[in-house]
């Protein structure tokens, strides 16, 4: 299947949880704020959101900032 | 009586400072960019007596610039002299023997269309405490009636719920004015003998509940002589300073008349001189620029003619402290306190004319008004 | 010196907060951090990218250990966006802190007030210290106040630009009228424009321009720092008042000569 993963196409093979795509994809998962479909997902529930068919997954770091 | 002052009002911090001899920072007060209750205080010190030209000379540089040179006039229309209070200081206080009359609604037109043709706009609505014959539904009646005529309208009353002062804002009352007479206590409750007016802290807590009824302004002040002159005028200013804090809309205005005896013989414990009211209307004028500073014509022509223009904004005129004084048809009334500057209003406009002052007949139209609706405060 | 700045229950040390943007690297930007002295520094929520992964702030941050992360919310167009942003800047920080900044306009990167007094609203509502970054307007200043901002930071000149306290005027309305804190941000250049906010009443400024865009940031930084103590210092000590000469021809007293 097919997720927006930060705008882009991003193809999944099998049921995945937000969690388990931070995992694959390699990331600080302290140093990450998620929002699914628009809303912002507390990293207590990433575990219990399982990824659908073209959901939008944004995954937002801290950058440097005024 | 309570115990003490809430710490946003007390003056005691400050009071030393109006004893000081350090000429050095009293003229530093005086020139100060942001003047607060400390250089105010240094500003009320005797020792400040030599820079009153000084003083005198930047309070008129700061009245123009936020003024101009005009003068805002008001005239004092006493509803009702009846009273069931026990101010010593009053002379219609219940214990003095005085004629007492209230008007009724002919008398009330009387009075206000001879105002209305002399052509004043603004008007403060009096009375003694609460009481039958003039209670909260009579004044609201009152306030309708002028405001059929006149744009702004005062009252000068006791202290109300906010219910109350809501209705008589929607009624087309533009402020109230409530002096506190004194912030000290002891003396307080000294002076207020008996009655209602005894709870010095519902007093306090009126103009806070007259601006949150949605009234534009409420005008504080104290009888200058009652108290401790020093600590009763910063503890104005910082009544006056706080709720201009909180209630960032609105506006303030301050009157500090010297207490003068009475029919009842009554003497100020802390009797002030004439310079000593003009260097408390300089030192104000100078620590709040944009506040009006009221002079009543309780004030001798000599000193109204000098003080105008120099820190005082708005002055009565032709006032009767008497009830039905302008129509010259109701029955006669004791007046509340007795007046030194009898001039007619044309009189009065000339001297100021003559200073190079316009005086001010007229402010704002009420016509697109609707009280104020403040955020909710805790 | 004990002169803390207290936010409601939050409390800083530092008088100067550090903006993290534009530095050349993350090296030169925590060693500015670090000579700042500051408790405080923002920074800005961008989406992963693991071409990227040392713009990611956050682990280099953490190591420097009194210093509080304020996420901002640059990059937000309007208040629901801003809102979204301050929730998942949040997750991350841990902390309420949160600068509300909506600059629709990437010309002048001004603030939109409309939009930052229904963000703010909301934020407030939802317990955050928020920080409103805003044009150096009084009445919003209060208004902003009114709605529970911890406080108000108005703006000396436009972003980058470097013009200092072109405001000045209204800021110092600002500090007269308003009973929350007042943090000058944006526009300062020079540490002496900081220790001049800070003379005139300002509580705090906020930096970030001028020092990673300095020739040595980390010196710069350190400038900053004694600029602001200076003038913190100076605001306590009680500047002299600028003269006023009196103009009058024939004195106004003359009146009071009588005896009463």
């Amino acid at each position: 299947m097919q997720i927006i993963l930060n705008g882009e196409p991003h193809p999944l093979e099998g049921d995945y949880t937000l969690l388990a795509l931070l995992e694959t994809l390699e990331v600080e998962k302290e140093h990450t704020a998620l929002m699914l479909n628009g809303a912002v997902i507390p990293a207590t529930s990433w575990h219990k959101h399982i990824l659908k068919e073209n959901d939008e997954v944004e995954i937002m770091v801290f950058v440097g900032g005024g | 009586m309570i115990n003490s002052l809430p710490n946003w009002l007390d003056p005691t911090p400050w009071i030393e400072h109006s004893q000081s001899t350090d000429l050095q920072a009293i003229k530093n007060a005086i020139y100060s960019d942001h003047p607060g209750e400390r250089e105010l205080a240094l500003m009320l010190s005797p020792a400040a007596r030599p820079l009153l030209e000084t003083m005198a000379q930047r309070a008129q540089a700061i009245t123009r610039r936020h003024f101009g040179r005009t003068i805002a006039l008001y005239t004092p229309l006493y509803l009702s002299n009846y009273c069931n209070g026990g101010c010593l200081y009053c002379g219609i206080a219940a214990d003095r023997r005085a004629i007492r009359a209230v008007l009724n609604v002919e008398q009330l037109d009387r009075e206000l269309d001879a105002i209305t043709q002399a052509g004043l706009d603004e008007v403060v609505l009096l009375t003694g405490e609460r009481m039958p014959e003039a209670d909260t539904s009579y004044i609201r009646e009152a306030i309708e009636r002028a405001s059929q005529r006149l744009n702004n309208i005062n009252i000068e009353v006791f202290p109300m719920e906010e219910s109350e002062y809501r209705s008589l804002a929607e009624a087309g009352c533009t402020g109230v004015t409530l002096y506190q007479e004194t912030y000290d206590p002891i003396v307080y409750e000294q002076m207020h003998r008996w009655g209602d007016k005894r709870d010095f802290e519902s007093r306090l807590d009126a103009p806070h509940r007259a601006l949150q009824g949605g009234l534009r302004t409420v005008g504080l002040g104290v009888l200058l002589g009652l108290a401790d002159p020093s600590a009763d005028l910063i503890a104005l200013y910082r009544h006056a300073t706080h709720l201009l804090k909180t209630y960032w809309q609105a506006g303030v205005t301050l009157s500090f008349p010297r207490i003068k005896p009475q029919m009842g013989g009554f003497q100020a414990l802390h009797p002030v001189d004439e310079s000593m009211l003009a260097q408390a209307i300089f030192a104000l004028r100078i620590c709040l620029p944009a506040v009006p500073l009221l002079l009543s014509t309780r004030e001798a022509e000599a000193v109204r003619n000098g003080l105008a223009g120099i820190g005082v904004s708005k002055m009565s005129v032709a006032s009767k402290t008497t009830v039905g004084g302008y129509s010259d048809t109701a029955e006669a009334s004791t007046e509340q306190f007795s007046i030194s500057d009898e001039r007619s209003i044309d009189a009065f406009c000339a001297m100021l004319r003559e200073k190079g002052l316009e005086p001010v007949f007229k402010n704002y139209d009420a016509i697109y008004r609707e009280p104020t609706v403040y955020a909710t405060r805790s | 010196m004990n002169d803390p700045l207290t936010f409601q229950n939050e409390t800083l040390h530092s008088r100067l907060l550090i903006g993290t943007g534009k530095f050349a690297n993350v090296e030169t930007m925590i060693a500015a951090v670090k000579a700042s002295g500051t408790d405080l520094v923002t920074v800005a929520l961008r989406r992963f990218n693991k071409a990227q992964a040392e713009d990611d702030l956050y682990g280099p941050l953490a190591q420097l250990e009194k210093v509080k992360l304020m996420p901002n919310t640059s990059g937000a167009m309007n208040a629901k966006e801003a809102i979204r942003a301050a929730m998942l800047g949040r997750e991350l920080s841990k902390s309420r802190f949160i600068k509300l900044e909506i600059h629709p306009n990437p010309h002048h990167l001004l603030p939109d007030p409309i939009e930052t007094y229904e963000a703010a609203i909301e934020l407030a509502k939802q317990d955050f210290l928020v920080l409103p970054y805003i044009p150096a307007d009084p009445v919003l200043a209060k208004r902003l106040e009114d709605v529970g901002c911890a406080a108000v930071m108005p703006l000396g000149a436009a972003i980058g630009t470097g013009k200092g306290l072109s405001t000045a005027e209204m800021i110092r309305i600002i500090i007269r009228d308003t009973q929350v804190p007042v943090i000058v941000d944006a526009g300062l250049r020079a540490p002496s424009e900081a220790a001049q906010a800070l003379e005139m009443g300002c509580e705090a400024v906020l930096v970030n321009s001028a020092i990673a865009a300095a020739e040595d940031p980390e010196a710069m930084a350190a400038a900053f720092k004694t600029g602001v103590e200076s003038g913190r210092a100076a605001w306590k000590a009680g500047l002299m008042p600028t003269s006023e000469a009196a103009v009058a021809s024939s004195p106004l007293t003359s009146f009071l000569s009588r005896d009463d």
